[in-house]
């Protein structure tokens, strides 16, 4: 938990700290994510590290259009889930 | 994509060109975002400007766009979403569903593309991290993979994690296992 005097430190920094969502919640979201088997077997397209995936062999059909958004500088300036008060959170980078 | 006979379009500003190696038909210098300016396009703009759009035929879409996927894709109609055959997209920030505004935002994407597609893949990104959030462990960064429900027949849970073509994207770093809330 934190002391007053942390959390105003944050609140200075323009970090809202805002009520933290349960465990349960985030794994009904995240139970989303749950892959299903389909009768398409999945292919790898490109390389065999970041920006290669893998996509269901349906295209043998009708050849779709592939449509690429990317970018590369960072989007977001994210507040930090280890400075939210209510929250315990570790980070677990191997 | 070319060898399959798949025309390619990318839109990146962040970037003067297409990447070595890849060669679109088209490269936009804009933004995927929620609105339309110098900078930023939506995927609608961007969508109905293509030449496959009027032929009607089904499009692959490969997203990563360092978390404005969210905006992005909600600002997208269905109608424009539903050309999609086939969606990869590379999600950020799943540690900031931990903050309830969030989350809201999180969940009402999520549970958008979920009236349309299925999730026949993921993946952990091994350069986001593994958080522990109120003892519910999830990966900071994950690849999904999308498929238009119209397009399976066959639908069973999948039980083998890794799939055996999954590659960590940083080779250099120790692969992530997927937590099990995600399988």
């Amino acid at each position: 938990m934190m002391t007053n005097e942390e959390f105003v430190d944050l609140q200075k920094q323009g970090v809202l700290i805002s009520n933290s969502v349960s465990a349960e919640k985030l794994s009904q979201l995240a139970h989303n994510f749950s892959p299903k088997k389909t009768e398409h077997d999945l292919v790898r397209l490109g390389p065999r590290f970041d920006g290669g995936y893998l996509v269901p062999m349906t295209c043998k059909i009708s050849p779709p259009a592939f449509l690429r958004a990317s970018r590369i500088t960072p989007f977001l300036s994210r507040i930090s889930c280890q400075n939210m008060a209510s929250i315990r959170i570790k980070r677990i980078f191997p | 994509m070319s060898k399959y006979g798949i025309n390619s379009h990318q839109a990146d500003f962040s970037v003067g060109g297409p990447p070595h190696g890849f060669s679109p038909l088209s490269f936009t210098k804009k933004y995927i975002g929620a609105y339309d300016d110098d900078v930023y396009m939506t995927m609608e703009s961007w969508v109905t400007r293509q030449w496959e759009y009027d032929l009607g035929r089904d499009l692959i879409l490969q997203m990563d766009i360092e978390g404005a996927e969210y905006s992005s894709l909600l600002a997208t109609p269905d109608r424009i979403l539903k050309r999609f055959r086939i969606i990869v997209l590379e999600m950020h920030g799943l540690q900031d569903w931990a903050q309830s505004s969030f989350y809201e935002i999180a969940s009402s994407l999520i549970n958008k593309l979920s009236q349309s597609f299925i999730v026949v893949h993921n993946h952990p990104n091994n350069h986001g991290g593994m958080f522990n959030i109120n003892g519910f462990e999830m990966p900071g960064t994950i690849e999904i993979t999308l498929l238009r429900k119209d397009r399976c027949k066959v639908i069973e849970k999948t039980e083998v994690f890794p799939h055996h073509l999954d590659a960590p994207c940083g080779p250099q770093l120790p692969e992530v296992v997927l937590p099990d809330g995600f399988r």
